[in-house]
C-alpha cells in the first residue's frame, strides 16, 4: 500500500487496546504483525494495520509531524505522540498501544479530550489587559514591546500543542479528574510571566485552589513525556513559589510591557527590545 | 492565599521534622550512649528542653502528617462540601492527637 517508504527490517507485533463502549463490555486487545521499515512511525503502522488489517481500528490524527497534537497515545507505557514514535527506535519485537489515561475513551485509541479543554479554558489561556479595548481595537496605534528575555521567560510553556500527554502522565490527574493538571497549569504560568498579561490576579486566584497547583506531588513526569520539550513541572513549582510569596507579602511587583508607536522605527525603540539577528550595524 | 500558607507550613513542618526525628531516635533509642534506668528516664522529663521538644516534634508530625492525608482525600472527594468536612474531621482529630500527646509529654514534667 501507499505507506511503504523502503525495505523492510524486521517484523513487528503490535498489541492494540480495542474498546467500543458502546459494543464492548471491556477493552481486550487485538494483535497485528506487521514489517517495519527504517523510518516508520508508529503512526505509519497503525495507517498500515488500518489499511490492510482492520478497518475497524480508531484513532485520531491530523498533521502527522508533530504540531496537532492529535495523535498522542500511550506508547509501550509511555505517552509520546504516534507521528513523532520511530518502530525500529522503541528496540522491540512487541509494541503495546492504549488510548491516553485520565481520559475516557470514546474508541479505541481515541480518547475524550473534553476535560483537559475544561481546565485549559479554566485558567484563561489569553492575553487579558485591564482595559479590554486595547485587544479590539480595528486599527490599533501602539504596539507591546518585548525584550529577548522577557519572551524567553514563556516561550517554552508556549509550544504547548494540548496533546494531552502531560495529564495522561501525571499520577495526580489520573486519580482525580478534577485536578486542573499539569496542561492547564503550565499556560496559567504562561500567560502569568508574560510581560503584556495583565490578568495575573485573575489567574492566580483560579490556581491557588485545592483542585489547583497545590494537588501537584511534582513527579515530574509531565515533563519527561511532554513531546514539545514543555517543563510543565517547572511551571507549576514557579505558580507555588509566587503564591507563597503573595502570601507573606514579598512578590515582587510583575514587570509590564512597554508600548511603542506602531512600526517605529528600529532607532526609536530601545536597545534592549530589539532580538540581536534584527540589530542593525551602525555605519563606519 | 490560605492554600499557599497552609502548603508553605507543611514544607516547615517537614524541615522541622528532620532535624527532630533525628534528636527523637537520639534520645529514644542511643540515649547518649549508655542505657538509662527509669529513675534516670523520669528525670530527663524534668528537663524543659524536654518536653518543649516533643510538643514542637509532635505539632509538625501532626501538622505534616494530616495536610497529607488532606491531600489523598481531596483527590477523592471534589465537591466544596466535603472538602469542608475533611478539613474539619481533620482539624478535630489534629487537635484531639495533639492535647492527647501535650498531656503524656507535659505530665511527667509537672509531676
Amino acid at each position: 500500500m501507499g505507506y511503504d517508504m523502503g525495505k523492510p527490517v524486521k517484523k513487528v507485533k503490535f498489541r492494540v487496546f480495542r474498546y467500543d463502549p458502546e459494543r464492548d463490555d471491556k477493552p481486550h486487545y487485538s494483535e497485528y504483525t506487521i514489517e517495519a521499515w527504517k523510518g516508520m512511525s508508529v503512526l505509519d503502522a497503525l495507517n498500515e494495520i488500518k489499511a490492510d488489517q482492520d478497518p475497524t481500528l480508531s484513532w485520531r490524527q491530523s498533521c502527522r509531524m508533530g504540531v496537532c497534537g492529535s495523535c498522542a497515545m500511550v506508547i509501550n507505557g509511555k505517552p509520546a505522540l504516534a507521528c513523532q514514535t520511530q518502530v525500529l527506535k522503541l528496540d522491540t519485537d512487541v509494541i503495546t498501544i492504549e488510548p491516553l489515561k485520565s481520559f475516557p475513551v470514546i474508541k479505541d485509541l481515541a480518547p475524550d479530550l473534553q476535560n483537559l479543554f475544561r481546565h485549559h479554558t479554566h485558567v484563561k489561556p489569553y492575553i487579558i489587559r485591564e482595559n479590554e479595548e486595547e485587544l479590539t481595537e480595528e486599527e490599533p496605534t501602539e504596539e507591546f514591546l518585548q525584550s529577548p528575555e522577557e519572551l524567553e521567560a514563556f516561550l517554552q510553556f508556549s509550544y504547548c500543542i494540548k496533546c494531552g500527554a502531560c495529564v495522561s502522565a501525571c499520577p495526580v490527574s489520573q486519580s482525580d479528574p478534577e485536578f486542573y493538571g499539569p496542561q492547564a497549569l503550565a499556560q496559567a504560568f504562561r500567560y502569568i510571566s508574560d510581560t503584556r498579561d495583565e490578568g495575573e490576579e485573575i489567574r492566580y486566584a483560579i490556581v491557588d485552589n485545592p483542585q489547583g497547583c497545590w494537588r501537584c506531588h511534582f513527579a515530574q513526569s509531565c515533563t519527561f513525556v511532554c513531546p514539545k520539550g514543555v517543563d510543565p513541572a517547572m511551571a507549576i513549582q514557579y505558580l507555588k513559589r509566587d503564591l507563597v510569596l503573595m502570601s507573606l507579602g514579598m512578590k515582587k511587583e510583575k514587570k509590564r510591557a512597554q508600548k511603542a508607536p506602531l512600526g517605529a522605527p528600529t532607532d526609536k525603540v530601545p536597545e534592549k527590545y530589539i532580538p540581536p539577528e534584527f540589530t542593525i550595524a551602525k555605519p563606519e | 492565599m490560605r492554600e499557599g500558607r497552609l502548603w508553605l507550613l507543611h514544607l516547615i513542618a517537614g524541615f522541622l521534622m528532620f532535624f527532630l526525628l533525628g534528636s527523637h531516635i537520639f534520645f529514644m533509642h542511643m540515649a547518649g550512649g549508655e542505657p538509662l534506668s527509669v529513675e534516670e528516664t523520669f528525670a530527663r522529663a524534668k528537663n524543659i528542653a524536654f518536653p518543649l521538644m516533643y510538643t514542637i516534634f509532635v505539632a509538625a508530625a501532626l501538622y505534616h502528617g494530616l495536610y497529607g492525608l488532606r491531600g489523598i482525600l481531596f483527590e477523592r472527594f471534589h465537591t466544596p462540601f466535603s472538602q469542608k468536612v475533611i478539613n474539619w474531621l481533620l482539624s478535630f482529630l489534629g487537635t484531639v492527637w495533639f492535647l492527647y500527646a501535650l498531656a503524656t509529654t507535659w505530665i511527667p514534667f509537672f509531676k
